[in-house]
């Protein structure tokens, strides 16, 4: 379905719903072809969102089982009274160093990206 | 559950972005739509009704907080987003000087 | 790079000094109110590019800026890396062990090691997005 949705962007981008020909206004098939690929790309996602959104809890009503600890003894064991800081930076502290090394990685590839001509 | 159809909405329009437009920076701006609804929608999953923010104030006694959890992923995804999106405008930058153009259609001939 | 008119480069002399002020106490409280390294870097970082912005100067001179800011990002993980292996070594055999005291939290002076984290963090990641734009801007003067 995407594939066909991206030819459709190649040559006949700006041409209208209807052509005339020999007088008479038909309804142009390629415009119309594209038009109900879509729609039925879109209702499908949707229909399997819907059904798996519904396993959730509903909205405002959250049990928080992981974070049970975090939240009633996070002060003490780490002394910081930002619950965030604490769990980024004391209780997951690997995800920040990797985190870290993310964007060092970045820079090096920008820098190896946008290299000038060096000199003879 | 109508604040989560919202954000798989977004999705949607980031993604529509990315398929029928013509020009490269017009795509980078899809792709960042999408990174934003989905940080939208993990954030949101962990809210607790008349719940504060997670931060211990002195003399306050509230035990009633939001998860922080989710909230701490959420900053580390928000980086990615943005080492990915400096990457993508590195290489758009690459690719208008050799070609000249940003439209994708005269973007075809794999030059030597 | 042409630098802006007398106005906007008077004005900006006052103001950058007021936004890094501000990161640098977003950075510093990281474990008192919301905020923390990421967010503090990306303040600092924009003082120092409307300064760029603003004056606009010839390509030599950001060229040896570039280098010395991209040296100051690596220190900046290196010495995180430091950090975590002493941790490693004295109490128990873990990564990132918190060794430093925790005091009473809600305190300036608390939380073991989290504000020096949050201090190496901001200098990284303001590092990070200086580095990213003088890269932008000197391939863009290149080519003239």
């Amino acid at each position: 379905m995407i594939a066909v949705i991206r030819i459709s962007t190649r040559e006949d981008l700006t041409e209208g719903a209807t052509i005339k020909v020999e007088g008479v206004r038909y309804v142009n098939l390629r415009s119309a072809v594209y038009f109900v690929t879509g729609l039925l790309f879109v209702l499908g996602f949707m229909y399997y969102f819907i059904k798996s959104t519904l396993n959730l809890d509903p909205f405002g009503v959250h049990s928080a089982r992981m974070a049970q600890v975090y939240i009633e003894q996070g002060a003490e064991l780490t002394g910081s009274a930002n619950l965030v800081a604490g769990v980024l930076f004391d209780f997951r502290a690997y995800d920040t160093l990797g985190e870290a090394t993310i964007l060092i990685t970045a820079v090096v590839g920008i820098l190896t990206v946008l290299r000038l001509k060096g000199r003879k | 559950m109508i604040l989560y159809f919202l954000c798989f909405v977004l999705f949607l329009v980031g993604l529509y972005g990315v398929i029928t437009r013509r020009n490269v920076i017009k795509i980078v701006l899809g792709i960042c739509i999408m990174e934003y609804s989905i940080n939208l929608l993990l954030v949101l999953i962990g809210y607790v009704h008349d719940g504060a923010a997670p931060i211990i104030v002195k003399g306050s006694t509230e035990t009633n907080f939001v998860d922080p959890l989710p909230q701490a992923m959420v900053l580390t995804v928000i980086v990615i987003g943005l080492a990915t999106t400096a990457m993508l405008l590195a290489i758009a930058i690459r690719v208008y000087r050799k070609h000249g153009t940003f439209d994708i259609r005269e973007i075809k001939n794999l030059k030597g | 790079m042409t630098g802006m008119t007398n106005i906007v480069k008077t004005v900006t002399r006052i103001i950058g000094g007021v936004v890094f002020l501000f990161g640098l106490y977003i950075v510093t409280h990281g474990h008192l109110s919301p905020g923390g390294g990421f967010a503090g870097g990306t303040i600092i970082a924009g003082a120092f590019i409307l300064l760029v912005l603003a004056y606009g100067d010839n390509i030599m001179h950001l060229r040896r800026i570039k280098e010395e800011s991209s040296a100051l990002e690596n220190i900046a993980i290196f010495c995180i890396l430091i950090m975590a292996t002493v941790g490693f070594m004295l109490g128990a055999k873990v990564f990132f062990n918190n060794f430093l005291p925790t005091g009473v939290a809600g305190q300036l002076i608390s939380a073991g090691f989290i504000p020096l984290f949050n201090i190496l963090i901001g200098i990284e990641v303001a590092a990070a997005l200086f580095t990213i734009f003088l890269a932008f801007v000197i391939f863009k003067e290149e080519e003239k």
